[in-house]
């Protein structure tokens, strides 16, 4: 039955995407753009059947239907409800279900968003790129990635449950939606870029229609990303959240490129320049979420996240080429006629600004994507095998990573066209104070180290300037100072500011050590101390687990556990931490308490490590306000700094000069 | 003065630019190339991406660095309370079996050690040596003496001999041939009739060649 | 912090004034963030004990059984193994560069997380850095072109005219 639900489902979708593909493309080439309204009747067929396939799974998952193979090897009676549900994303089946179900919807809403406006023929091209990327999508579930082939159970067969790491925490039903957000939200902007290739209507009328796309899905992704640390930090006893590992690199790659993109984007608007350059930036985009599915899912890279290898391998990478194929020759063909003329008249300026900060996320994605692959690349050309870390990342990202953050200080400031040095000197002298007060801070508590300390005061300086920008513009405009597109930047450089700290910070001042320790025994260490009180052995539907107690400073209790599920038999850690706003106390069990009852257990102090999830709650919060629009303000004839014409019943501005400009776009 | 915030640049689509840019004197192709190039590298990349699919045809050998080289150092105190030293045997072929008891395929492929040792026991053309990784004495002390196996066991307590022997996880076994020399390394649980079978057809290489 | 707000709410006659304060504000903003980062970089750098620097050691060794982590991350029995061997060679007094490349010897060369900058793997730090260098080259003269042609010029005129326009608009008139 679900069987048969979940296969007509995905037929469904597969079947409408292919004539909805064929219809547009017709009327495309036919010029009969009416026809193109059509479009919306397939995309709910489209959503239909995405919709019909989820719900049959989740069916199958929830009665245990252990006629269908995916819930045979992934499902069992004794996962908890929610873990149930997650199941869903926790095999490479399921999970293209999840980005089938996230690409129909985003289609779905794209169709009526522009509902009036479907006869347009960029539109047009760029329904039926969505289309195409459907098909590709479900003929991957009608393919070699079936979630719904049969499997005959024997009597009283129980499945063995997703891997016990993906149920140990409720972000794991989070990160992944999240992430899938994100990442197919990518496939919006990106049909538009082609749509403006193929039509050569570069102009700014489709930024306008995309800008808001990208901001979403940029923000789903940087949470699907923070919660994705998040989660590797409470589950995986590593006490780390960011390893540099082929999985988190294939979804931090998309988030650089999209990150370029928001801030290039803002050059074309006001210059008409860098059009290529974005629509460019808007394909890499979209091309490298493909890539990292195709790194993750096809074995090509080890890596502790990796899905298991199968047949999709190929047929993703064949996708991946084809995209190649068509953005680059659409772009090598096209490119050089779509130019704009301009040119910038000072490097010394916001616009300026903006292609250092392009060069330098440009280069970060760079350094990322070869890290990733030169271990293929080179065993492919030489035969030799090598490791690429979590060292190299560090060391070659971090200069990068001082130059965001200075641009990041500087860049707010500055205003368009051309920047006097008084100017910056007038408006970032409070900035570079709070920068030196961070710095005083870092080094009167104890912080040691140049990079660390560089770190702290760029953070210092980059934050003091988002903050100044908030101030100014809060002053001018009262609440609406935080919301449009700007002010909610400011608001996700602060969350940035967060970030760059707190991993500045647990990278250097990190303290690890592991003790054996007798029930009633203490140790020390970075200021804080355990004890040890004893183990207990707990019974669970689904697990046994072997809990340590462990008093910290001799208060709380917290306890790490060792776990053996019954249906997969590794004994599995699971930390547990303290988290506090100056350092948390990562615990974890490392050995089974031995005939005495002393037991190995190791802890680590983290510093700030929770500066990193209020930090990312502060971009996704900024992300939410950069979409609240912000008030038209100006004719576009006036200047930049034009004050904000105030509603007729308002009263009369009464202060005759306002201190300084404040950019309001 | 600095005008530094009079931009005059309209939203709607025509391109802004400032008027007294002069046309540019040729074409550029920027675009093109820049396309061009990327799409080399990336062809390069996808290429490289083909031969990863590729997939690794192992055979039931592994490669190893140790390959080729003379057999690390492999001596200490035995289960019996003896010594075991590797060179004692020059002159067979050795199977140092790395194992543990607390590893499933270790335990299944037991049976079949047994075999082999008892197959060249008479005539001493092979011998088994284990070692054990990373568990305690006396485990492995009982196990063999329920199991059976009379073949010498190296005690490692501090793992050096596993880091010496490259060893990656349990069971491995590492043959190394009558002259001292390694001449492969298998991962994962052995049978007796495999482990015969790569003999033989070492034996029959070097006579060959 | 500041002890000088910003200056262009300061009417035009203390305008000079302004300047200097804030001049002398930022040489001590100068002053301050130049010595305590010295004082940071240089104070309290006490020597690496011999577990620190195994740790720093296994951080950079990758574990043989588990894709993707460390020695110093992983409870493998193998990354414990070495982790263990790692600490006797320090105790022993081996030189990191001793120890580096034993254990690449042994498990070979894929076991260092850090790729050796001589071989072929040098390119993995090579590239980018030229990479990085010709982008900014390029961007660099791809400013200074545009700075060369179109230079428009204001007249005193149009100066004027602006400057009057933002004074009655918006006050930014003494921001020069």
């Amino acid at each position: 039955m679900n069987r048969v639900l979940g296969n007509a489902g995905v037929a469904l979708g597969l079947a409408a995407s292919v004539l909805g593909f064929v219809t547009v493309v017709v009327a495309l080439v036919q010029r009969r753009h009416d026809r193109i309204r059509i479009a919306r009747s397939y995309a709910a067929l489209v959503l239909g059947g995405a919709v019909l396939a989820v719900v049959a799974m989740q069916r199958a998952l929830i009665t245990r239907d252990f006629t269908l193979a995916y819930v045979a090897d992934n499902g069992s009676s004794l996962t908890p409800p929610l873990f149930n549900v997650a199941t869903m994303w926790a095999a490479l089946e399921g999970s293209i279900l999840l980005w089938v179900l996230v690409l129909a919807g985003y289609l779905a809403i794209t169709v009526v968003k522009f509902r009036h406006r479907l006869d347009d023929r960029l539109l047009g091209v760029a329904v039926a790129v969505q289309l195409a990327v459907c098909i590709f999508f479900f003929g991957l579930l009608l393919g070699p990635a079936n979630p719904f082939r049969s499997f005959s159970p024997p009597i009283g067969y129980d499945g063995p449950g997703p891997n016990p790491l993906l149920q140990n925490h409720p972000l794991m039903a989070f990160h992944p939606p999240m992430l899938y957000l994100g990442y197919v939200g990518f496939t919006v902007p990106f049909s538009f870029a082609i749509g403006a290739l193929v039509t050569g209507r570069v102009g700014e009328g489709w930024l306008v229609a995309t800008r808001r796309w990208t901001l979403i899905a940029w923000g789903f992704l940087t949470v699907g990303v923070i919660a994705g640390a998040w989660w590797s930090y409470e589950v995986l006893c590593w006490a780390g959240y960011w390893a540099w590992d082929p999985v988190e690199n294939a979804s931090f790659l998309p988030w650089l490129t999209g990150t370029a993109y928001l801030h290039s984007v803002m050059v074309q608007e006001r210059r008409g320049m860098l059009r290529v350059w974005n629509l460019s930036l808007l394909c890499a985009t979209f091309s490298l979420t493909i890539l990292g599915t195709f790194l993750t899912r096809s074995g090509v890279i080890e890596s502790v996240h990796a899905f298991s290898s199968g047949s999709v391998g190929p047929l993703l990478l064949g996708f991946f080429a084809l995209v190649v194929v068509v953005t680059v020759g659409l772009i090598g063909w096209r490119g050089d006629l779509l130019r704009s003329p301009g040119r910038i008249d000072s490097p010394l300026s916001r616009e300026g600004a903006f292609m250092v900060n392009n060069l330098a996320f440009a280069a970060f994605a760079f350094v990322v994507l070869l890290g990733t692959v030169f271990p293929l690349v080179l065993e492919a050309l030489s035969d030799r095998r090598v490791s690429v870390g979590g060292q190299y990342f560090d060391r070659m990202t971090l200069p990068i990573a001082v130059l965001l953050l200075f641009l990041m200080a500087v860049a707010p400031v500055l205003p368009w066209r051309k920047a006097s040095a008084e100017t910056l000197r007038t408006r970032l002298l409070v900035p570079a104070w709070v920068g030196a007060g961070a710095l005083v801070v870092a080094v009167a508590i104890g912080a040691r180290g140049f990079a660390p300390l560089v770190c702290f005061t760029l953070a210092g300086f980059a934050g003091g300037s988002a903050l100044r920008q908030l101030v100014l513009a809060g002053r001018r405009q009262g609440w609406r100072g935080l919301v449009g597109r700007t002010n909610g930047g400011m608001v996700v450089h602060l969350g940035v500011v967060l970030l760059a700290v707190a991993y500045a910070a647990s990278a250097s001042y990190s303290h690890d050590a592991e003790f054996t320790l007798a029930p009633g025994e203490s140790a020390s260490l970075g200021g804080h101390t355990v004890t040890f009180l004893g183990t207990t052995t707990e019974e669970r539907p689904e697990k046994q687990a072997i809990v340590a107690s462990i008093q910290i400073d001799g208060g709380d209790v917290y306890r790490p556990s060792l776990n053996r599920f019954r249906q997969a038999g590794q004994l599995i850690g699971e930390p547990s931490v303290r988290p506090s706003v100056i350092d948390d106390v990562y615990l974890t069990l490392l050995d089974p308490p031995d005939e005495t009852g002393a037991a190995t257990i190791r802890v680590v102090i983290e510093p700030l490590v929770s500066w990193l999830w209020v930090g990312g709650a502060v971009m996704a919060f900024g992300t939410l306000l950069a979409l609240f629009p912000g008030q038209r303000r100006r004719r576009p004839t006036d200047a930049v700094s034009a004050p904000v014409p105030r509603p007729v019943l308002a009263e009369p501005d009464v202060s005759p000069a306002r201190p300084e400009p404040v950019e309001v776009s | 003065m600095t005008v530094d915030s009079t931009s005059t640049v309209a939203d709607p689509p025509p391109p802004p630019g400032p008027p007294a840019a002069p046309p540019r004197a040729a074409p550029s192709h920027a675009a093109r190339w820049s396309a061009i190039a990327v799409g080399v590298v990336l062809v390069g990349l996808m290429a490289v991406f083909v031969a990863g699919l590729g997939g690794d045809s192992d055979g039931p050998i592994t490669a190893s660095p140790l390959d080729g080289r003379a057999a690390p150092e492999l001596a200490g105190t035995g289960l019996d309370g003896g010594t075991v030293d590797l060179t004692h045997y020059r002159g067979s072929w050795v199977v140092v079996n790395f194992f543990a008891t607390w590893c499933p395929p270790c335990v299944q492929e037991h049976p079949e050690l047994i075999s082999f040792s008892s197959r060249h026991q008479a005539a001493g053309d092979a011998v088994l040596l284990s070692v054990v990784f990373n568990d305690e004495t006396a485990n492995v002390a009982s196990f063999f003496a329920a199991q059976g196996g009379t073949w010498p066991v190296l005690v490692d307590d501090d793992g050096s001999a596993a880091v010496g022997w490259a060893v990656t996880g349990v069971p491995e076994s590492v043959l190394v041939a009558p002259n001292g020399i390694v001449v492969g390394k298998i991962k994962g649980g052995v049978t007796a009739d495999a482990l015969d079978g790569i003999i033989n057809d070492l034996e029959r290489q070097a006579d060959g060649g | 912090m500041s002890p000088s707000t910003t200056a262009s709410t300061v009417p035009a006659a203390p305008v000079w004034r302004g300047r200097k304060a804030r001049a002398v504000s930022w040489a001590l903003v100068a002053v301050v963030v130049v010595s305590v980062l010295a004082f940071g970089t240089f104070a309290g750098r006490g020597a690496q004990s011999a577990g620190e620097r195994a740790h720093a050691l296994a951080e950079e060794i990758a574990c043989p059984q588990c894709a993707g982590e460390s020695v110093a991350q992983s409870q493998a029995p193998a990354a414990v193994n070495i982790y263990g061997e790692i600490v006797r060679q320090v105790d022993a007094g081996r030189t990191d560069d001793e120890i580096r490349s034993y254990l690449a010897n042994q498990f070979g060369e894929d076991i260092l997380l850090r790729p050796s900058a001589t071989g072929p793997s040098a390119l993995i730090w090579v590239i980018p850095v030229v990479a990085a260098v010709i982008a900014a080259a390029a961007l660099g003269a791809t400013f200074r072109r545009w700075n060369r042609t179109a230079e428009v010029t204001a007249t005193d005129e149009d100066k004027v005219l602006v400057e009057s326009y933002l004074a009655t608009r918006h006050g930014e008139g003494d921001g020069r």
